[in-house]
């Protein structure tokens, strides 16, 4: 066969023939092209004159087209009957009110029920591929005799590039997503111009994606005109595509919601096959597409080419990110010299002087557990419930009866004096009983805040009784179990803060609704001093845990197996492993940086003026868990100074009734306590001002009774006042 | 070299039958009696030499009117523009013919060329020189592609013109052109090499 490609003075030639009906060959030869052609229309003309049909020929066959007519199935008669719905290009007149009547029905199923609208959309959809399949036969074009379709013309091309460009637009919000979701687990890639770097870099990546697509795209479009499933194959693939850059954009949380109710895979479906079938309708073009493989090709190339700049910038950012100097390096080693002093006391602990070692097994549980400590940890556990018991709340379920309450109450008596005989050992370090001692977990804290419940309820039982001995006794347990906990990091003080809170609750009901000898009063304000928490244990704290994480980020940064396992779980290693040291060790120092930058927050105890950082939260499905690494020291310190101001108070009403015991009457400044009853007026831990400076309590004897009142804006933000405390305020609103 | 003339509708004639064949559209849309048959009556001839230039067999071509004929009766309510009918018409018998030619293809161009043969073998001297010229022309034009013999069959036997053309066949204007220039250029070229 001769090639194609005609010339442009053949194809006017050609069209003189069409345009000279009459042109005659005189002259002509019979091989030269004109002669040639106008022998072929003759004899084309001759054949097709001398074609006659049969007599009767029209109406035979309209007898047999009315009969074939007529004996067509009803399935068959149903799609000629809705053919023109059925397949007219959506923005059709013909279409038009069922497209409308269905949408408005598909707006009310989807706000009646979402994941309904979806099932019936897919439904309805699935049956479009065999309905394409019978259509088939007969092409669009040849059936509708009105082709053009102008408001559908503009539509159709968007549409079939909406999936792929929106997918591409997703993938760049992600990537620059994720550059600002570092900001929120590495504590290196905080800066502020951040977000102006995450949004340059979600332009690059679209560009790049879109660039390198294109001509893929472009061809594709081209060669699935008027085909059903290579429509319907490169809608749903890049679909796929949108819903995996959406899981990434919208994180782990909001995805698994909506897993759940199905609606990512529904929507999936039926959008693409809704799209498919309404590209559908487009006319297929005569004109050859392009052979694909030179565009896949090319396609490919471009996205390696644009990947090399892209992966550039992303070292370039990465390395200019690095944290690389200690800030302040005198600080920084203070702060190994007093944790690895802290370690080394705890490691020189004789096991015979620590009194946890014993309480090991309970606390530290690893694998089955020996049938006595099995009973042990139940009656431990349950002795909770006696604090509920005696304050049952609404709603809560049936109340104990009293024989249940007893029972529980006799376990846990007869397990007290293993506690008892713990505490009464010279140290309580959960430290030294650690297998690792640089593990920031702590050992079962709500065992121990079932405990402290639990002495609490029993401390509320006796002043309720009157039994003042058994309170002090539950009171002295209680309060040395919660201060051996809180040695350690931040976790550990704030623990036993907490406890320690519990503890004290029932002091002011016991002081006010008790008679209390002298010595019984004098007893309960050695308790409160001795197992004070003093005011600098926050700042020894912080180092600790400053040191902690540091050596815990050394260990990160020797891909030491136990301290990855510990970050991410065991199973998370292998691809921890992938984080490069160089990551680690810049966190390890703008941790370090970060933390002693509020060295002199710790010392001073400001009250509401600390550095406040929210609880990390990262949305996304990498989670390095900042959380976990950087502590909320800034509420804790809160927490703290409350406590103080709390305790503080519960002491200084304890003296205050020693006073009046002793004289008959309060006195009439705070100052008249010192030295008989208080070493010196305790400050309000709570006052703006640093420790040094804080003020005390107002003070104001009124008649036979006083006011003792805090003020400081911490309470604001418990939504109160002051914190009143004596006989006259409303402490029985703390019980 | 024969001289043969086509007969050649007068332009009286052509200009009164459109306007009846309108009206039979419109009577067939209505499902009124006879109107089919009526409407076939008139275009029947047409169709059935576009279809026999397409297939080269007359009982193919009387097949492949049926079944467009029933595609008609079937959806010719579709019509809006009872005008359009005869383009829409042509369209549905290209397309009947290219099923048929599609399901029967070596039949279709055996049968032609044999046809060809047996004509060529009866006659003897000038006329056999003529005839086999003939058979040759024809033979050409069977082999080539269906592409190019649906252009030429649509402008030389159905005498659309290249607008009509363009509807039929649902292609732009320029690529009626330039395809029914490319189909006789690739009869030129299969005569002339068939020719050396």
């Amino acid at each position: 066969m001769k090639n194609d490609n005609v010339t442009l003075d053949f194809q006017r030639f050609s069209e003189m023939l069409d345009n000279e009906e009459t042109l005659e060959s005189n002259g002509v030869g019979h091989d030269s092209d004109t002669g040639l052609l106008l022998e072929l229309r003759r004899e084309l003309r001759q054949t097709s004159a001398q074609a006659t049909l049969p007599e009767g020929f029209a109406a035979a066959t309209a007898r047999a087209v009315q009969e074939r007519q007529q004996a067509m199935s009803l399935p068959k008669r149903l799609l000629l009957r809705w053919e023109p719905v059925l397949r007219s290009s959506p923005f059709s007149k013909a279409a038009a009110p069922w497209l409308f009547a269905g949408g408005l029905l598909g707006l009310g199923v989807a706000v009646a029920a979402l994941p309904l609208f979806f099932l019936l959309a897919l439904v309805i959809l699935s049956a479009s591929p065999f309905l394409q399949l019978y259509y088939r036969k007969l092409p669009r074009e040849v059936v509708f005799p009105e082709l053009a379709d102008p408001l559908g013309a503009k539509f159709y091309t968007p549409l079939f590039y909406m999936l792929p460009t929106v997918a591409a637009l997703l993938t760049a919000g992600a990537a620059g997503q994720g550059l600002i979701a570092l900001s929120e687990i590495s504590l290196s890639f905080q800066t502020t111009r951040l977000f102006p770097i995450a949004l340059a870099a979600s332009l690059v990546v679209f560009v790049w994606l879109t660039n390198a697509f294109w001509p893929l795209w472009s061809a594709l479009e081209k060669a699935s005109r008027g085909t059903f499933f290579q429509t319907f194959v490169f809608q749903a693939l890049h679909g796929l595509w949108l819903l995996a850059a959406l899981r990434l954009v919208l994180g782990e949380s909001l995805w698994s919601e909506l897993s759940e109710m199905g609606l990512p895979l529904l929507a999936f479906l039926s959008g693409t096959l809704a799209i498919t079938w309404t590209l559908g309708s487009r006319t297929a073009v005569e004109a050859a597409a392009p052979p694909l493989w030179p565009v896949v090709r090319r396609s490919f190339l471009g996205f390696l080419v644009g990947l090399v700049p892209l992966v550039l910038g992303l070292v370039v950012f990465y390395q200019a990110s690095l944290t690389r100097e200690i800030v302040s390096l005198p600080r920084y080693q203070q702060m190994q010299l007093t944790g690895q002093k802290w370690l080394a006391e705890v490691r020189a602990i004789p096991a015979q002087e620590n009194g946890f070692v014993e309480l090991a097994p309970l606390f530290l549980r690893r694998g089955s557990l020996s049938p006595e400590v099995e009973q042990t940890f139940g009656r431990l556990f349950s002795a909770k419930r006696l604090l509920s018991a005696n304050r049952p709340k609404p709603g809560e379920g049936a109340p104990l009866e009293a024989r249940e309450i007893e029972t529980i109450r006799r376990n846990f008596l007869a397990e007290l004096p293993r506690l008892e005989a713990a505490l009464a050992k010279p140290k309580n370090s959960w430290y030294a009983v650690k297998p690792d001692i640089l593990s920031r977990q702590p050992p079962d804290f709500s065992l121990g805040r079932d405990i402290n419940q639990a002495l609490q309820a029993l401390q509320e039982e006796s002043v309720a009784r009157q039994d003042t001995a058994a309170a002090l006794r539950y009171l002295e347990t209680n309060l040395r179990w919660s201060k051996s906990w809180s040695e350690g990091v931040l976790i550990d003080l704030m623990i036993g803060v907490a406890m320690q809170r519990s503890a004290l609750s029932p002091v002011e009901r016991l002081l006010y609704e008790s008679p209390l000898t002298k010595s019984e009063l004098r007893q309960l304000l050695r308790l409160l001093d001795e197992n004070r928490l003093p005011h600098d244990l926050f700042f020894l704290t912080m180092l600790r845990e400053t040191y902690i994480m540091d050596a815990n980020f050394a260990r990160l940064e020797s891909k030491d197996e136990q301290a990855l396992g510990g970050l991410m779980g065991e199973n998370n290693t292998a691809w921890l492993k992938l984080v490069p040291a160089s990551y680690w060790r810049s966190e390890r120092k703008a941790y370090a940086n970060l933390q002693l930058s509020q060295r002199s927050d710790w010392s001073e105890l400001r009250s509401g003026n600390s550095f406040e950082k929210e609880t990390l939260v990262a949305m996304l499905p990498w989670n390095f868990s900042v959380r976990e690494l950087y502590p909320n020291s800034g509420r804790a310190q809160d927490q703290f100074l409350m406590y103080l101001s709390f305790l503080d108070a519960q002491r200084l009403q304890v003296a205050l009734e020693l006073y009046r015991q002793d004289h008959g009457l309060f006195p009439e400044r705070l100052q008249q306590l010192v030295p008989s009853y208080l070493e010196a007026v305790p400050v309000d831990a709570t006052h703006p001002n640093r420790w040094a400076r804080k003020g005390t309590f107002d003070y104001q004897r009124s008649g036979g009774s006083y006011h003792l009142v805090s003020r400081s804006p911490m309470w604001a933000a418990q939504n109160k006042p002051e914190q009143r405390y004596g006989p006259l305020a409303g402490w029985r609103h703390r019980q | 070299m024969l001289a043969t003339s086509v007969p050649v509708t007068p332009p009286q004639e052509r200009q009164s039958r459109p306007r009846d064949l309108e009206e039979l559209v419109v009577g067939l849309q209505k499902r009124e009696d006879g109107a089919l048959e009526a409407l076939i009556c008139s275009t029947e001839s047409a169709c059935y030499q576009l279809a026999l230039s397409l297939l080269g067999d007359a009982e193919l071509a009387k097949d492949a009117l049926q079944d467009a004929y029933l595609l008609v009766y079937q959806r010719i309510e579709q019509l809006r523009d009872p005008s359009a009918f005869k383009s829409w018409l042509f369209r549905i018998v290209n397309h009947c013919c290219h099923d048929i030619h599609r399901r029967r293809r070596k039949e279709v161009e055996t049968d032609f060329e044999e046809r060809q043969d047996l004509q060529a073998r009866h006659v003897d001297g000038d006329l056999a020189e003529d005839l086999s010229r003939q058979h040759k022309i024809r033979a050409t034009f069977a082999q080539l592609p269906e592409i190019d013999r649906k252009a030429i069959a649509l402008r030389e036997v159905a005498q659309l013109s290249y607008d009509e053309m363009s509807r039929v066949l649902n292609i732009p204007l320029g690529t009626v052109r330039s395809r029914l220039a490319k189909a006789r250029k690739r009869f030129i070229d299969i005569y002339k090499g068939a020719s050396v």
